[in-house]
């Protein structure tokens, strides 16, 4: 029947039925696949959030490293906005790297959240996770962070969660927390897909950039220094530089790619799962579209925890 | 986009550097690296309209110096021109940077 033709009266009924609907939806545990489905997607979490936060710290001390040897190589620069003795942070200072590290972390809290909602019986792990989660979120700059308002109800949903009652719960809570949250984690995703993006198929990131200028700024000192070195230790001197770019232009190409790409699948991963937790069941095409991104995900963050 | 092209750029020059045999010439490629970092600072730092007609004349002057660096590492005799071009480009992002009032 369209739109246009529908009577005021069949709504009653339609909307009963719907709310119904969803009342028993919601009512019912997880199934099997949608706990499969749940347990993947938090791992994968979990892993890029650590991973991020991890990697950014790492990236602070490569790019602190790399100025600290451009000056011992250079001197002083008088070229405005370049790092100085008294600026050997200059690209990272906390101001910049900490919203990402602080992303890395809420996305890591969200992920143990989903999993202990997802599985854990005991009530104290529970609140345990979605304390830190809140925690997290509490630490997000403000155009990040949602609302109180939602915190609000999430905590009190968590609370609620104990007793024979325990699966129905479970299974609004993980809805109210992918509802709510969700949004603000796919923000994040995204935030950190285009920070760490590498190129060429995206406009490389600031993380990336930042690092690239750093490194090459090395590897241009360090050969000019080799050029110009008469004496041993000072061509050693050099060549350690030399080296030291390398290496770190190989973290900065390894890590910065796979942390955007892991962004990018996991916000789609989370559309999926999100809907399949609205709608009561996954199908097989819906959990293979759900296993291949959490597969991307993972194969990506197994190469960057083993790097 | 403006900042893939100043990476590039960026890149180029580091590899001329390193391929270079002449000492002026690799002087003069370290003085526009290190202007060239300094302009890719600058825009790190901060978020730049890509609307501005600063932003698309300097995305075009160094997509012509990239253009000749690239030839200039298979034939060394491009390199005077190379830099030429390099130093024009370069400008123009200082323009740019002016422009938005970052310098």
């Amino acid at each position: 029947m369209p739109y246009g033709t529908f009577s005021p009266r069949g709504r009653i009924p339609t909307c009963a039925v719907a709310g119904l609907l969803t009342i028993a939806i919601l009512g019912c545990g997880l199934t099997g696949k949608q706990k499969l489905a749940l347990t993947a997607f938090s791992r994968s979490t979990v892993t890029l959030g650590e991973a991020t936060s991890t990697e950014m710290k790492a990236f602070r001390t490569d790019g602190l490293e790399a100025n600290a040897q451009v000056l011992l190589l250079k001197g002083e620069t008088d070229t405005p906005g370049l790092p100085r003795l008294t600026s050997l942070d200059r690209g990272y200072e906390l101001a910049r790297v900490q919203p990402v590290i602080r992303a890395g972390e809420a996305l890591a809290a969200y992920g143990k959240t989903l999993a202990a909602l997802t599985s854990s019986t005991q009530a104290d792990t529970l609140k345990r996770a979605s304390t830190d989660f809140l925690q997290s979120l509490g630490q997000l700059s403000d155009t990040q962070a949602p609302g109180l308002a939602q915190l609000d109800a999430f905590g009190t949903a968590v609370q609620d969660i104990s007793g024979w009652w325990i699966e129905p719960r479970r299974r609004q809570a993980l809805v109210l927390l992918v509802d709510r949250f969700g949004p603000a984690m796919d923000k994040l995703c995204d935030r950190l897909a285009q920070d760490f993006a590498a190129g060429p198929t995206r406009a490389k990131g600031w993380v990336y950039l930042q690092l690239q200028l750093a490194v090459e700024r090395l590897e241009a000192a360090a050969f000019d220094h080799f050029s110009a070195s008469t004496t041993y230790p000072a061509r050693k001197e050099a060549l350690d530089a030399y080296r030291l770019a390398g290496v770190l232009r190989d973290h900065r190409d390894e890590a910065c790619a796979r942390i955007s790409t892991a962004a990018t699948a996991l916000k789609k991963a989370h559309s999926k799962l999100a809907g399949s937790l609205r709608d009561g069941e996954l199908s097989l095409q819906d959990l293979q579209e759900l296993a291949e991104r959490t597969s991307d995900l993972k194969s990506a963050m197994d190469i960057l925890l083993h790097h | 986009m403006l900042g893939d092209q100043l990476s590039a750029a960026l890149a180029h020059l580091t590899q001329l550097i390193t391929r270079t045999t002449d000492p002026e010439a690799r002087a003069a490629l370290l003085r526009q690296h290190e202007r060239l970092a300094g302009a890719l600072q600058v825009l790190i730092d901060r978020m730049v309209d890509p609307a501005l007609p600063e932003y698309a004349a300097a995305t075009k002057a160094l997509k012509t110096a990239n253009q000749l660096a690239e030839a200039a590492k298979v034939d060394l005799g491009k390199l005077a021109a190379t830099l030429e071009s390099m130093s024009k480009a370069i400008s123009k992002v200082m323009a740019l940077a002016a422009a938005v009032g970052l310098v």
